[in-house]
């Protein structure tokens, strides 16, 4: 009888473990968080960074480079102080296929003015952190905004109203992609959104 | 060291014929931070009383769009410039004027239209034809030669705050791409170079574009002067003026006022000294009236001697490079004038202009206005910096000829910088900030009428580029500075630029 249960156990052991590594066979390798923001990525695009309400210019770029493995050891904690950050990786084309957000959805009662403002308090917050705003296109800056800095920290918030569309680029109220200007390390102009003077003067951050 | 910085450094070859051992030892980024090519250099010359020369800066802010300075035009190459910029940006090959480098590359060339002459203004195309004005290629700030490669796996080996317009400027006036500015590279030369003239009676360097980082140094402080002569006190004149020199001249107890007498005195004496230098009845070069220039060539500025486009014919005024520019060849001119002859008899001058306007993110051309790509505010500039350059350049002439004194025209080297290139396709409107451009260096010494360094692939996404058309530099500022040193500080009238100058090629990946 105590072989019985013994062997019993055994089994149902056994079967257990089997069971386990059957399921996990079948559902195969899963991203390592679920969260939201998280299943973000931001993919922006190589085709020149946009001024407010105006179109890019179409062309027909090169692929864009994979990412270069790290060859020196150099750690991907490196500071930079801000600055261009590593390369994005490859763009969705579509740029209506939002990353960060939706086309047509603001937060409620989140005005043009208000987006405009917590884009310029990502800014703000990134150069407090690294000592420098995030320089280069809209895709590069966003990126940046976005976890690709050497702390991974993801300033942009859509409860906030940012949104980043499927180029990669962080844009405004009316869907327009900010254009940003870099005065300094430590000054970025952001000129008004669409409509002309929707927002009052060009905000500095 | 790795093994492709190694390769790369060997490529160096102008730096190691200069016998600068210590730029192989000092830190691989800044060449010409410490200067001590130029050391090794002043110390074994002998600059002799005739032996003067001067530097002139001119900055161009906000970032010019060499893609439109020079164009490639071999067919294949002009596709791919045209396919790209077209229809915002790209000049028509047809309006391109054509250049003959007496150096081949294997590329064709031809410049932008506003840089010929109009109506009498000649402008650099004529320069470069007669060997009086070379172009060096893909300049920028680079703290490491990069590849693509590397730039994209190593962002910490670049240059910090790329694309950034005060972050660029102070670079570029530093050389110092990786390091907190201390001091520029001209006020770096002026310390070095102050020795050989102790008693000279105005500073070495001079600037008529206001402070700037260029011309910090630890010990020469650079002068301001105005486009119409040193800021004096106004009203100030007669017994008045005794009156105060003699009130700052008076011994006080406080250390801050004593020095603020110090200085007043100083800037008084300066700005008068000065000011009858280039006024000279006898020897200066006075301007009687408005209407008459000084040389028979005008100096671009106001009326009637304005800035004429080649495109439309239309005229406007100067207002900043033309005049700075003009007033940097009466300085020259009282500079390299002995004591006797009411000059300051200076054997070393550096000088600072600029011209704004160049951060052309839209309006660079009027094709979005429903215009020609052929006008717009980019054609205006390159008219302007084309006519100045080249009245500047006439005018060292006529002072050869005022002076007798043959070799004259090598005495002076203009260059151009700017705070970056840009995109090299359009945004709709213009262009955003890039990173190598193309620039301009001039005069008599210059082995003209010849390109230096690699012009870049023009490719997006192509090998030169990091993304969206912005050249990874293929000479480092630092390149290009050293040889300007250089160049000042040497007594032999040489010609710095040669086949030497690398930087043109990448280390190998």
């Amino acid at each position: 009888m105590r072989v019985f249960v013994k062997i019993v156990r055994v089994l149902i052991v056994a079967g257990l473990v089997g069971y386990g590594v059957w399921w996990l066979v079948k559902r195969g390798p899963q991203p390592a968080s679920k969260s939201p923001e998280d299943s973000v990525k931001v993919t922006p695009t190589i085709s020149g960074s946009s001024t407010s309400g105006v179109p890019s210019n179409s062309l027909s770029p090169s692929p864009a480079p994979a990412k270069a493995p790290d060859q020196s050891g150099a750690s991907p904690l490196d500071a930079t102080s801000g600055g261009v950050p590593s390369t994005p990786s490859q763009p969705s084309k579509n740029p209506a296929n939002y990353v960060l957000g939706s086309p047509s959805v603001l937060p409620t009662n989140m005005s043009p003015q208000s987006v405009l403002e917590n884009a310029r308090r990502a800014i703000v917050n990134y150069g407090s952190t690294f000592d420098g705003n995030p320089v280069g296109t809209n895709p590069e800056i966003t990126s940046a905004l976005n976890g690709e800095n050497p702390k991974q920290i993801k300033f942009l918030n859509t409860d906030d109203g940012m949104r980043i569309n499927g180029a990669g680029e962080l844009v405004d109220a009316w869907g327009t992609p900010f254009f940003f200007h870099q005065l300094s390390g430590k000054e970025t102009e952001i000129p008004p959104p669409v409509p002309t003077g929707g927002c009052g003067p060009a905000m500095i951050c | 060291m790795d093994k492709s910085f190694a390769a790369n450094l060997s490529r160096r070859q102008f730096i190691r014929q200069a016998a600068c051992a210590a730029v192989g030892t000092t830190a691989l980024t800044s060449a010409i931070r410490d200067l001590r090519l130029m050391n090794a250099a002043v110390a074994q010359s002998n600059i002799g009383p005739t032996d003067y020369k001067a530097l002139v800066c001119i900055f161009l802010s906000g970032g010019n769009d060499s893609n439109n300075l020079i164009v490639p035009t071999l067919t294949s190459e002009y596709n791919s410039y045209s396919t790209i910029r077209t229809p915002v940006l790209a000049i028509p090959q047809s309006s391109l004027l054509p250049i003959s480098p007496l150096n081949s590359d294997g590329h064709a060339y031809g410049f932008h239209p506003c840089l010929g002459d109009v109506n009498g203004h000649n402008g650099l195309a004529d320069l470069f034809g007669a060997g009086k004005l070379a172009v060096l290629f893909n300049a920028g700030t680079l703290a490491y030669p990069l590849t693509k490669t590397q730039y994209n796996s190593f962002p910490s080996k670049r240059p910090p705050q790329l694309f950034s317009h005060a972050d660029q400027v102070t670079q570029w006036q530093t050389s110092i791409p990786d390091q907190a500015p201390l001091t520029g590279w001209g006020g770096r030369s002026a310390d070095l170079l102050n020795s050989v003239q102790p008693n000279a009676p105005v500073s070495l360097s001079v600037t008529l574009a206001g402070a700037n980082t260029f011309e910090v140094g630890t010990q020469v402080s650079q002068y301001s002067v105005s486009t119409t002569g040193a800021i004096t006190a106004q009203g100030v004149t007669g017994a008045r003026l005794t009156a105060l020199n003699n009130v700052l001249g008076l011994t006080n107890n406080n250390l801050l006022a004593q020095a603020y007498g110090g200085v007043g005195s100083h800037a008084i004496n300066t700005g008068t000294l000065l000011n009858s230098a280039i006024d000279d009845g006898t020897y200066g070069t006075k301007d009687p009236s408005s209407t008459v220039q000084f040389w028979n060539v005008p100096f671009p500025g106001a009326s009637p001697f304005q800035v004429v486009n080649p495109i439309t014919g239309s005229k406007f005024t100067s207002k900043n490079l033309g005049p700075q520019l003009k007033m940097i060849a009466r300085l020259i001119d009282a500079g390299h004038r002995s004591v006797a002859q009411k000059g300051f008899g200076m054997l070393r001058q550096i000088f600072f202009c600029s011209v704004g306007g160049y951060d052309l993110h839209s309006g660079q051309t009027d094709v979005p206005n429903g215009g020609s790509v052929l006008t717009g505010s980019h054609s205006d500039l390159f008219a302007e910096l084309s006519q100045c350059m080249w009245a500047f350049q006439s005018a060292m002439n006529q002072i050869a000829t005022k002076h007798a004194d043959p070799n004259f025209a090598q005495r002076v080297t203009a260059f151009t910088c700017s705070d970056f290139g840009r995109t090299f396709p359009s945004n709709g409107q213009g262009s955003d900030h890039g990173w190598g451009n193309h620039h301009l260096i001039m005069g008599g010494a210059v082995n003209g009428q010849r390109t230096y360094g690699a012009f870049p692939t023009l490719t997006v996404g192509g090998p030169d580029d990091t993304s969206t058309g912005r050249w990874i530099p293929t000479t480092a500022c630092d390149q290009y500075f050293a040889t300007l040193a250089r160049c000042l500080a040497s007594t032999r009238i040489i010609s710095p630029w040669s086949s030497r100058i690398s930087g043109g090629s990448r280390p190998p990946t």
